[in-house]
């Protein structure tokens, strides 16, 4: 089976050398695989193409160079070893376009022949056209915007009081009946001709013939579908809105079934209106008894909580604070300082050198130094454990994967986007949704019996997926169980890329729901390092810092 | 931000929709004063070919503000040999939303343009310059050429503003391969690019001038390969606005005196700059957020960091044919490494990663920008592979509310530490 994706491409020269092929609008379960390989803020076809390809091995597959996201989706699946045949498809169909065009199918029928090993025969070629016209009459609604699923197409069909027609960017094609010759230059000078002169998508520079798709008095409605992250269907759809007063209906589409399930909803809605561990080394607390020693502190000023660390002079820790940071960094700051003093029984002049880390670091003006998270993560794990080679940081507002070599040194990090996903905070409003405290969000998953996914990446549709299936009735062991595998899978997607080697430690506050834990286990296939304080490691690489400056 | 660029942002915010003209006056007023202060009292930390950008850029974006008369909006990557060569002055994309953004307005043009029904995930260049448009207050020019090089937002923006101003427009379309036939198919284009100026304005294109022009081009070119050559070795302070301003030089002035101009001063400051020392050596891929004090802080005049240049000022190097001068501008957007795949631009970085001995290389996903953001992955792992450590910075070059500071400086610095740790 060959795949193809836009309507411009010359499929029917696949039926002259007798293949089958398919225009595919693959839906993801999730994108943990195309995370790795493109940056999240491509669109969501292009991901969801990706991650399929990737995972179903969808071999070969033809592009057009329809998009800036698809020309990239080409060159990562290209990098990835796929059979890809990519079409450069011009922006306007004047004579000499259609040239240069017509070039790139001869020379796509060169390279199938010679990938395939199959002679193209021109009368098969000219049987594949059938007329495929979209009879309609009287009023309908028309689907227009972006590509849509197969699924959602035909719940649509089923849902509407109207006759439906789909005029998304990839559903009306059309193409006429080639001439009775074998002459293939004549073929695919015809071929090309129809092919460009097709209803123009919004990529092609002259968009007339798809103002007239809305022109029709009989026209009743419109379901318009954008996809995110892609900017084409937006500038169509402000248009629509602006000239048009029949119904219209926009949906977003992200290419997972949970958006689906959502969007059914609102189309419901729309037709009723329309009525038409090894190693680890114990923290040693000490109480200090020489004044003489030399003492240094660390401050790790994070978005969530503020900690402080104080070590002696043999960089033994003699005490330390985790409090919630409030609405002053500083007043935080001191506070936690102080009272990691008190713990210590020590006074602030005592104290010859304090380094800072985290958000804040810069704002506190009562240290010597700042330096930023990712080193202070990796030398705190690194003293803890020397064997970690992996340090996952799982903070309030953010997570981040360090890779350290076996002095400790960063060789490279990763970091999260700016969404919650995979965060404390993720799992702040996750529990707040379903009612339960932070510690009870730490355990109640080890309880599961069913396997449910959250297949959602972004928090704010995870949430409003975890409501539903509050409502569905589900065991709440089992969604909190879901939860904490989507945190996991966001971590393997984030640290995937680079390779992921053991010994692995996770620390930040997150590390003390166990739940979390395991489930990051079982993604990694090996066991994880817990410290026993997983959220002072920062402040004590920051402490470490100004005991060796 | 600066206190008074805060109020005059929200003194454009508060009449833009009634009242666009008094913002273009305004605007105008603003843009006039900031052109007396480069002039007669410039940063004194600034080379002089930084100096002389500073004034040169704000009169390529001011003049056409001042009168729209043989004025075209184009994009950036439009070579602009035959605009210069009829009189006609140009106004591009990102330089006029860079200008939109220094004068703290750019919010009020995203929020226009987003309430018109332009998509949030959209260039910020581009929303800015739509805003600007959408919003009555950019004067209508006479008529908007555009290529299909780099980005899809080149050709939605163009069009929109065609039929918005009902003006007419030229588009030049490129495709992603480089063969015989599609230079001449990007070369007849421009030959009927001319025949649509000359229409439009009422011009004829003087072929002597033009050569004059391709001729200065050429000799820009060639001081600016001399610069880098000299910059391999050398330590010379820079700053992301004057980055930034090398644009205009590399794209839309070329061909014209003052960008010869500018790169002799370039060429005279660096062969007069320090040699290179321990300094961390930085190449910079993609726009750079200028505006965004703690990013600027970093780098701007810094002894320790040398900002290289980023890869838009290096997109494309060669030499024109004055007597084949189609062919030559379609080579050039043929050839241009923001075009065709991945590879292409990642390549030319890597190049001069290694020929300007960089530490390090920060690749800039401007939020938008899907050529840029689709290539991250792969060109990190293609530089790295070659020990040039990336680092992938997300942020907006445009858009001040569409970042995170935080977490992009910590990024950043952490960066930094690794690089100067490996030194
Ligand atoms: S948007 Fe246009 S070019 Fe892209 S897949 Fe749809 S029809 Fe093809
Ligand atoms: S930043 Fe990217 S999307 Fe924006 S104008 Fe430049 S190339 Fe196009």
């Amino acid at each position: 089976m060959t795949y193809y994706i836009c309507k411009y491409t010359p499929v029917e020269i696949l039926d002259g050398f007798g293949e089958k092929y398919r225009l595919y609008n693959p839906v993801a379960q999730d994108c943990a695989r195309a995370d790795q390989l493109i940056h999240r803020n491509v669109c969501s076809f292009s991901r969801a193409l990706i991650e399929t390809c990737v995972k179903n091995n969808s071999n070969p597959i033809v592009l057009t160079s329809c998009c800036d996201s698809i020309q990239r989706t080409y060159d990562v699946l290209q990098a990835e070893g796929h059979k890809v045949f990519m079409l450069y498809l011009p922006h306007n169909s004047q004579h000499c376009s259609k040239l240069v065009y017509k070039e790139q199918i001869l020379k796509f029928i060169r390279d199938y022949a010679a990938y395939s090993g199959k002679k193209f025969s021109c009368a098969k070629f000219r049987a594949a056209f059938k007329q495929n016209s979209q009879s309609v009459v009287g009023g309908y609604i028309g689907v227009m915007g972006a590509r849509m699923g197969e699924k959602m197409l035909e719940f649509i069909k089923n849902t509407s009081p109207l006759a439906i027609r789909n005029n998304t960017c990839t559903g009306v094609r059309n193409l006429g009946n080639p001439p009775l010759t074998d002459d293939l230059e004549e073929l695919m000078d015809w071929y090309t001709d129809q092919l460009l002169s097709q209803t123009a998508c919004m990529r092609m520079t002259d968009i007339s013939s798809r103002r007239a798709l809305v022109d029709d008095p009989n026209l009743k409605g419109i379901i318009y579908n954008t996809v995110s992250f892609c900017d084409f269907y937006g500038f169509e759809y402000a248009h629509i809105k602006r000239s048009l007063d029949v119904p219209v209906l926009k949906i977003e589409t992200d290419y997972t079934p949970q958006v689906a399930a959502q969007l059914k909803t609102r189309l419901e809605a729309f037709f009723e209106n329309l009525k038409v561990g090894k190693n680890k080394r114990q923290f040693r607390y000490i109480t200090p008894k020489h004044f003489q020693q030399i003492y240094t502190a660390g401050i790790d000023s994070g978005s969530t909580s503020t900690n402080a660390v104080i070590l002696d002079s043999q960089q033994r820790i003699v005490s330390f604070s985790v409090l919630p940071t409030g609405a002053h960094v500083l007043q935080s700051a001191e506070k936690a300082f102080d009272s990691a003093l008190n713990k210590a029984g020590l006074s602030q002049n005592q104290i010859s050198r304090i380094v800072t880390t985290g958000y804040g670091r810069t704002n506190i003006d009562f240290c010597e130094k700042d330096v930023t998270e990712i080193t202070c993560h990796a030398i705190g794990a690194h003293f803890l454990n020397n064997a970690v080679r992996t340090v996952i940081d799982i903070g309030g507002q953010d997570s981040k994967v360090i890779h350290l070599d076996e002095d400790g040194k960063v060789l490279s990090f990763v970091m999260n986007d700016k969404c919650a996903a995979g965060t404390g905070r993720f799992l702040e409003m996750m529990a707040q949704s379903l009612g339960l405290t932070i510690q009870q969000m730490s355990t109640y998953g080890l309880k599961w019996e069913e396997q449910i996914t959250i297949s959602s990446m972004c928090s704010v549709f995870a949430q409003s997926e975890v409501v539903s299936l509050i409502a569905a009735d589900k065991k709440l062991e089992d969604i909190v169980h879901g939860i904490n595998q989507s945190v996991a899978s966001k971590v393997m997607a984030l640290g995937g890329r680079t390779g992921m080697k053991p010994e692995y430690m996770i620390t930040g506050g997150v590390a003390k729901n166990i739940g979390v834990v395991r489930a990051v286990e079982q993604r990694l296939g090996s066991k994880v390092i817990v410290p026993e304080q997983p959220e002072i490691c920062g402040a004590l690489g920051a402490a470490i810092i100004a005991s060796k400056d | 931000m600066n206190k008074i660029i805060k109020i005059f942002g929200q003194i454009v915010a508060a009449n833009i929709h009634y009242h666009p003209q008094r913002v273009l006056s305004l605007l105008n007023a603003a843009y006039a004063v900031s052109q007396l202060v480069v002039k007669y009292f410039p940063d004194q930390k600034l080379l002089p070919h930084q100096k002389y950008a500073a004034a040169i850029c704000n009169n390529v974006i001011r003049q056409p503000l001042k009168d729209a008369q043989d004025t075209a909006v184009v994009n950036i990557f439009l070579p602009c040999e035959l605009l210069h060569a009829m009189d006609i002055a140009p106004q591009f994309v990102e330089g006029l939303a860079g200008y939109l953004n220094g004068a703290g307005a750019e919010k009020a043009f995203i929020d226009f343009a987003e309430h018109s029904g332009i998509p949030k995930t959209y260039c910020s260049y581009h929303k800015t310059l739509l805003g600007a448009a959408l919003s009555g207050v950019l004067p209508k020019p006479s008529f908007v050429v555009n290529t299909t090089l780099a980005c899809d937002a080149n050709n939605l923006t163009f069009r929109t503003l065609a039929d918005y101003w009902k003006i007419p427009r030229f588009t030049i379309d490129v495709p992603n391969e480089y063969n015989d036939d599609t230079v001449e198919y990007v070369a007849h284009q421009f030959r009927a690019m001319v025949a649509f100026i000359e229409d439009v304005a009422d011009k004829k294109l003087d072929m002597e001038r033009l050569k004059t022009a391709i001729r200065s081009e050429n000799r820009s070119l060639s001081m600016y390969r001399a610069y880098f050559k000299e910059l391999s070795s050398k330590f010379m302070p820079n700053n992301l606005t004057s980055e930034m301003y090398k644009l205009f030089f590399t794209h839309i002035l070329l061909g014209t005196q003052q960008a010869e101009h500018y790169f002799k001063l370039l060429l005279y400051d660096v062969q007069n700059a320090a040699p290179s020392k321990d300094e961390i050596r930085i190449l910079w891929a993609h726009t750079l957020p200028y505006w965004q004090p703690s990013i600027a802080k970093v780098f701007n005049f810094s002894s320790k960091y040398q900002l290289l240049s980023c890869d838009l000022n290096f997109d494309y190097l060669i030499d024109m044919d004055e007597d084949h001068p189609y062919q030559s501008m379609a080579q050039k957007l043929l050839l241009n490494t923001m075009g065709g795949c991945t590879e292409r631009r990642a390549q030319k970085l890597l190049d001069m990663a290694i020929s300007l001995h960089a530490d390090g290389a920060i690749y800039f996903n401007h939020w938008g920008c899907k050529k840029t953001l689709g290539g991250a992955v792969l060109t990190k792992e293609m530089l790295e592979e070659q020990d040039i450590p990336v680092l992938m910075l997300d942020g907006d070059g445009c858009d001040r509310n569409n970042v995170n500071d935080g977490q992009m400086l910590t990024r950043l610095q952490a960066f930094l530490e690794i690089l100067e740790g490996s030194k």
